[in-house]
């Protein structure tokens, strides 16, 4: 469906996407990996075509969820202690609202994500998430309320 | 929540070199997808041709083995009807066996000739197991007693018995009461059969004469002495040739190992 340099263009404008959006639901930098492989295998052999570049953005995005959710319910998953899966950051506060972002639970984390990082509304990321958005609201606001304690938290003992 | 900090947090996430590599060699892989898939639907055909072509040489192929006495649909020519005009097929590897008539055999033993044509049909059955000549004659004489008698011939190998679902069997060793005695001359293992079909088991005997494994069912009743006249009078089971229905002379001869 794809020609070689438009597969290798998309790629190259939607891995990074992809493959932050499967760091944030596993926390775990190899399986994001495997994730992001996965999805743009899938994109590879699907059949349908997309309307737009934007549509096959969401698709994306939808299906690096799905393969998310797939691979946080597999027996065979490992898990890594988050310290291992730290990622580098030049600036310390950086890496303090990374942190604070990854131990939100992901049910807040994602529409955090989705929302603040690929500017997605609250309407979008509930078609996403398929979730009512009421729920991506109040799920961003309790999201928000942790980031902000935890933030304040770290003012406090840094 | 300061969405610049945030952007620029995240903006510092990238896949690694190593996997936008292995993601972009995917498309060259994938473009092969359809030569691989041909290649294995025609690696399945051919190997579909050669099962089947193996089935249908199969008996040609163990008769050149020199399986003995096999007897395939092509040796089958007719089919016998029985006193009561009704017919019945004859099963492939089927064997009967035309036993002599012993004229000193016990009056209640009854006659233990097996005829052409079954008196009843009903009562008369052969088992196949397999490729194997695993075959079980039940016939219920006159005086109501029932006589199996089963052989097995080994082609080219053990067989195991124990895998033989529709045969009558008792173990030698599953019974407490089995002994390994010598019966009309012959060594063998005696037990108590079990019921089979509301048939009561009656007592059986297995021997072996080297090529055939015969098994001997008469009733609880019978002594030793009974029984063993009983086996003497089938002794000659080793020296009867395997007959179809029908052959001729000429025929049968022909069949012989």
């Amino acid at each position: 469906m794809f020609t070689d340099e438009y597969f290798t263009c998309l790629v190259k404008t939607y891995i990074d996407t992809v493959f932050r959006i499967a760091l944030s639901y596993t926390k775990h930098p190899q399986e994001a990996e495997d994730i992001t492989q996965n999805v743009f295998f899938a994109l590879l052999r699907e059949k349908k075509p997309f309307e737009t570049e934007a549509h096959i953005k969401h698709w994306l995005i939808r299906v690096t969820i799905n393969e998310c959710k797939k691979k946080l319910r597999s027996p065979w998953r490992s898990v890594l202690p988050l310290e291992d899966c730290r990622i580098s950051f030049p600036a310390q506060e950086n890496s303090d609202l990374y942190d604070a972002v990854m131990d939100l639970p992901v049910k807040y984390r994602m529409p955090i994500y989705l929302h603040y990082y690929e500017n997605y509304s609250t309407e979008e990321i509930a078609k996403l998430l398929r979730m009512p958005k009421g729920t991506v609201c109040s799920n961003l606001k309790r999201g928000r309320e942790q980031l902000k304690q935890a933030v304040q938290e770290d003012d406090c003992n840094g | 929540m300061d969405k610049q900090k945030f952007q620029e947090t995240f903006s510092h996430i990238h896949a690694s070199e190593k996997i936008l590599t292995e993601v972009l060699k995917m498309k060259r892989k994938t473009n092969t997808s359809k030569y691989r898939f041909l290649r294995g639907t025609v690696i399945a055909a051919c190997l579909l041709i050669l099962v089947a072509a193996t089935i249908l040489a199969a008996p040609k192929i163990y008769r050149a083995l020199g399986a003995g006495h096999i007897v395939t649909d092509e040796d089958l020519w007719q089919t016998p009807t029985d006193a009561s005009g009704n017919s019945y097929s004859l099963q492939r590897h089927e064997i009967y066996l035309e036993l002599p008539i012993r004229e000193d055999a016990p009056t209640s033993v009854g006659q233990f000739y097996l005829p052409q044509i079954p008196e009843t049909y009903e009562q008369y059955h052969g088992y196949l197991y397999k490729d194997n000549m695993i075959v079980q004659y039940r016939w219920k004489a006159p005086d109501s007693y029932l006589y199996d008698i089963a052989f097995e011939q080994e082609a080219g190998g053990v067989v195991d018995l124990s895998e033989c679902a529709d045969v009558v069997w008792t173990e030698p060793g599953e019974d407490p009461d089995a002994a390994y005695v010598t019966l009309g001359g012959m060594e063998g293992y005696l037990v108590n059969g079990r019921p089979v079909e509301g048939i009561s088991g009656g007592r059986v005997f297995f021997w072996t004469d080297g090529d055939y494994l015969f098994r001997l069912q008469a009733p609880y009743d019978y002594t030793d002495a009974q029984l063993a006249a009983l086996i003497e009078s089938v002794r000659e089971i080793s020296n009867v040739r395997p007959y179809l229905i029908g052959m001729t002379e000429a025929e049968k001869d022909a069949k012989l190992p």
